[in-house]
């Protein structure tokens, strides 16, 4: 409830209960920017952090999340192929809206995930998948970056900012897009929740119990893709929330359970994001930080501490 | 009249399914009854984890038949599967932060709703699971932080947790000293006995084996395998024939390996 303006609690009361304020603009601000923003950030929460967790367990690294593993450089290059792709084939009305930037997006988020898991089949080396990731992003990237300098000035800097990320830009019929995408991720997440157990153990042992691999597997990236892809459509690639939250709910909750870890992953990367756009726009300033830094100076010391302090990291999946 | 649990019918095992049968040893033809207790020893590479993995199909079979419980195995559905055969295997489960509980817990996966909801005849089957292997005393701990020994009986827990007729054990007894050896032993034994387990084991413990196994299946140094009994196979000179080494041979008397010269 806090921005560059001050609003008295009172009036945030009255305006919430649907009664009069002492100020209309108040009113504009509160339905219009803060509401749309934090649930905006809610979605975002739970979107990444579950994505991460899936990841997680899918490549049996546990430093994989959508951001490392180049999901989101894919999302990115799906935007871009539309932002400034469009103009080529001269479509621009046409092409951009809400939903097809989500289906971009996530086509981009799916096309890099399920390279990064065929290699991952085939290498099973858990340092040189996080590297094929890491490399796969820089591809992308330098595909964005081909594309940018072919573009016209208009279109760089509504892609420039786009990557900067952000929960602000975000209206009610992109949030009800993301709603959408987000709610049927998480569903095929939940259906999976027992394949995700059972992949704990490993291939031999989850396929002696029944689980079908391949399905297993080709659902879990799918949720991922979907969650990964829709968030990045519209706030951005948002680092780091996707590895730190579930580590943080393993250490919290001592398991690496995920009937335990998935809600608590939705809750604590609600939570994460809420106080990432809290510290985004900074109280009583004008100042707004672009929100993937601010999630990347938040979580990049977690992974330092854990990693350093913690020395367990790689034995808690 | 009852189909065997595992019944092999010039069953040929080996690698490269796609670009030509890679055959590693003869046809095998056997069959295994309820309640049986099988040793599959030969020496290092000559094929025990490719039988066992044939049977759990994990890797398919070149040619012939295999069949659990009188139905041929490419046709079970990995479900049925499920409850039909559960494994001990080879590699080590690398997880943590999951205790003993919460692992042995998994074997009633298969049967569990989508959620993996336990009933509280589960929890039972789980406890008596873990009562039955010794390790009710670390149903808290991690899996990660026990001793090997205490991490295979875990395994064999949740083995006998998925309450299939038939377990297959692949070299369970690796890295464990002589008294965990003997106890896992003793353990897969009286499972057998008393709870008419049908349990085929890939082992370098002859000694042990002899004593405990109902039936060895061998394979000697001409890539056969052979069924037989300890008896049998002690009187037939078998093991002389299996293990060809100028620095270690069988001495049928004391029913060990022997070093010839020192």
């Amino acid at each position: 409830m806090f921005g560059s303006i001050t609003i008295p609690f009172a009036d945030i009361l009255s305006i919430l209960l649907g009664q009069d304020s002492t100020s209309l603009a108040f009113e504009t601000i509160i339905w219009n920017s803060r509401i749309p923003r934090i649930l905006t950030a809610i979605l975002c929460g739970t979107a990444i952090s579950i994505s991460g967790l899936q990841m997680q367990v899918l490549f049996r690294n546990p430093l994989a999340g959508p951001y490392i593993l180049g999901i989101s450089s894919g999302a990115s290059l799906g935007i871009s192929l539309l932002i400034m792709g469009a103009s080529f084939f001269s479509i621009t009305s046409f092409v951009y809206t809400s939903w097809t930037l989500a289906i971009a997006s996530t086509l981009g988020a799916l096309l890099v995930l399920f390279i990064v898991f065929v290699i991952s089949l085939k290498v099973k080396d858990i340092m040189t998948v996080l590297i094929v990731g890491i490399m796969l992003g820089s591809f992308t990237t330098a595909l964005i970056g081909v594309m940018q300098y072919f573009s016209s000035a208009d279109q760089l800097k509504t892609f420039i900012i786009w990557t900067m990320g952000s929960l602000d830009a975000v209206n009610y019929e992109e949030i009800s897009v993301i709603t959408l995408v987000v709610t049927i991720g998480i569903l095929i997440g939940v259906f999976n929740i027992k394949a995700l157990n059972l992949l704990l153990l490993g291939e031999g042992y989850a396929k002696s119990m029944g689980l079908n691999l391949f399905k297993s597997r080709l659902w879990i990236i799918l949720s991922t893709g979907m969650l990964a892809g829709g968030i990045t459509a519209f706030c951005g690639p948002i680092g780091f929330i996707g590895i730190v939250v579930p580590h943080l709910c393993r250490i919290w909750f001592k398991t690496a359970n995920s009937k335990v870890l998935f809600p608590a992953s939705i809750l604590m990367g609600i939570n994460f994001m809420l106080l990432s756009d809290f510290i985004a726009h900074v109280p009583n300033s004008d100042i707004v930080l672009p929100i993937n830094s601010v999630t990347a100076i938040l979580g990049v010391p977690i992974i330092f501490w854990m990693v350093l302090g913690q020395k367990k990291i790689s034995n808690s999946i | 009249m009852k189909a065997p649990v595992i019944q092999l019918k010039s069953t040929l095992v080996g690698y490269g399914h796609r670009e030509g049968a890679c055959p590693i040893m003869s046809p095998i033809n056997v069959s295994v009854k309820e309640g049986e207790f099988i040793c599959l020893i030969g020496e290092n590479g000559k094929g025990k984890s490719t039988v066992l993995k044939s049977i759990s199909g994990e890797i398919p079979y070149l040619s012939g038949e295999v069949l659990i419980n009188g139905k041929l195995l490419p046709s079970i559905s990995a479900s049925e599967l499920a409850e039909q055969m559960s494994l001990v295997l080879t590699d080590r489960i690398q997880i943590g932060m999951i205790t003993v509980g919460e692992l042995v817990a998994f074997g009633r996966y298969p049967f569990t709703n989508w959620l993996a909801k336990m009933t509280p005849l589960d929890l039972q089957i789980v406890h008596d699971a873990m009562e039955s292997c010794g390790v009710l005393n670390l149903k808290d701990r991690y899996y990660s932080n026990l001793s090997d020994g205490e991490k295979q009986k875990v395994a064999i827990a949740r083995a006998l947790a998925q309450q299939t007729p038939l377990i297959l054990l692949d070299e369970p007894l690796n890295h464990l000293d002589l008294i965990n050896k003997a106890e896992i032993f003793s353990l897969l034994k009286r499972l057998c006995v008393d709870f008419k387990k049908t349990i085929v084991i890939s082992t370098h413990q002859v000694e042990l084996a002899l004593q405990a196994a109902d039936k060895i299946w061998l394979i000697n140094g001409k890539h056969q395998l052979i069924e037989t009994t300890p008896e049998a196979a002690i009187e037939n000179h078998l093991f002389e024939e299996a293990f060809i080494s100028d620095k270690v041979k069988f001495d049928p008397l004391t029913k060990t390996f022997q070093l010839k010269a020192i």
